[in-house]
């Protein structure tokens, strides 16, 4: 069993937010340092606090449609193939970009589609890299037979190597 | 009677003035750089018979390792010049080095995983297919439409699908043998898949050495085995098994 992660319906909210959360984040530390270098000196720290009121809700916002978005093509996928492997990240992120795009027409779905699709492989892969560095290599040798106990040695006969 | 305006009348009239205006920017010759590098060129300055030197010309922004933009060649830069655009250089190539040997491995990774027909997704995917249209199984799951796969659990937040636990292992005869195992859950209930293939040198793809399911209070269910392989026994052609 699973305990890690919520089930499908509800890991889209929980993602949502923890999306929103990060883009808020990152957007009151990146919206004030700019709004802090752009205002006139002693009014720096007021046109610091401006930017982020301003700007950081809109990019968590961003953020949150995005996480959103993905983590319900990415439930969706998953619904329909039945099957969890990495096709499932870069299937969902094809879609997301295609969607988030769709205002520019078709050739901005499409740049869309394809770059957010190789983000997600590329994140997939680095996943995968950081699985073959951190598993340890565990010998996952043939099932054992139920019911069979340990096997008593030969009584004659030349051990084969 | 009204009086006419004549541009070219106006213009003539201030001619006088346009000449006193105008100066000389001509004071220094500088000959264009030739494409050729075996001379450098040099500034020839006129030579002036008042008491002040004459002046050499714009001077240049010293060379950094952070303004450096290359246009000044090198043969024009002195030694600390010349070891900052190195610097700048060699900092520039390993990044770029370090971009490709990062964007190479995630493509290795990505291939031999996912894309690749022989990856351990691919047959995992094929496992699945071939559980899913099993009557035995169906029987002890549920209809194929409702049998899912999934890998291992994890603790981490972050990983969005259960990933495959798989080892590939090559043995002394240089066969490679790929096992892997992952769960199916149906309406019914859930079990165990556990797959195992063998790729023989010389060949391209795996084979099936063992595809089995366990579920909890059942038989083991086996999909492919070696040993059902070797049960079956060969047809006569001309009176004799040919193989």
């Amino acid at each position: 069993m699973d305990h890690s992660r919520d089930p499908c319906p509800w890991v889209i909210l929980n993602d949502f937010g923890g999306a929103f959360a990060m883009g808020a984040v990152g957007g009151a530390v990146w919206h004030g340092i700019k709004g802090f270098r752009n205002s006139p000196y002693g009014e720096r720290r007021i046109g610091a606090l401006t930017a982020i009121k301003a700007r950081a809700p809109v990019l968590g916002g961003n953020f949150g449609v995005w996480g959103g978005l993905f983590n319900t093509y990415d439930c969706a996928v998953k619904g329909i193939r039945k099957k969890e492997d990495p096709w499932n990240a870069i299937i969902a992120g094809f879609m997301t970009g295609g969607s988030l795009a769709v205002r520019g027409g078709y050739k901005s779905m499409r740049n869309g589609a394809i770059s957010c699709a190789v983000l997600l492989a590329v994140i997939e892969g680095v996943g995968i890299g950081f699985n073959r560095m951190t598993a340890e290599n565990t010998r996952l040798d043939g099932p054992p037979m139920p019911g069979a106990g340990p096997e008593p040695p030969s009584a004659g006969g030349l051990a084969v190597a | 009677m009204a009086v006419s305006y004549h541009p070219t009348e106006a213009i003539a009239l201030l001619k006088p003035v346009f000449r006193h205006l105008r100066v000389r920017t001509t004071q220094f010759h500088t000959p264009r750089a030739s494409f050729t590098t075996s001379h450098t060129p040099r500034a020839t300055h006129r030579t002036s018979t008042s008491s002040h030197p004459s002046n050499p010309g714009p001077t240049r922004r010293s060379v950094t390792v952070i303004n450096d933009t290359g246009s000044v060649q090198w043969g024009q830069l002195s030694p600390g010049e010349k070891a900052a655009r190195t610097t700048q250089q060699s900092l520039n190539f390993i990044v770029v080095a370090v971009g490709v040997v990062l964007t190479g491995t995630i493509s290795y990774l990505l291939f031999t995983d996912v894309f690749s027909p022989t990856s351990k997704t691919a047959y995992f995917n094929r496992s699945h297919t071939l559980i899913r249209s099993s009557p035995a199984i169906q029987s002890l799951l549920g209809p194929s439409d409702s049998i899912r796969a999934y890998g291992e659990s994890s603790w981490s937040r972050m990983a969005r699908n259960r990933f495959l636990s798989a080892n590939v292992e090559t043995d002394k005869w240089g066969t490679e043998h790929m096992r892997f195992r992952f769960f199916v859950e149906g309406d019914l209930g859930m079990g165990t898949a556990h797959v195992h293939l063998v790729r023989r040198p010389g060949d391209i793809e795996y084979v099936y050495e063992e595809l089995s399911v366990d579920v909890k209070g059942h038989r083991r269910i086996y999909l492919e085995s070696k040993e059902e392989k070797k049960g079956k026994v060969a047809p006569k052609i001309f009176g004799a098994r040919w193989w």
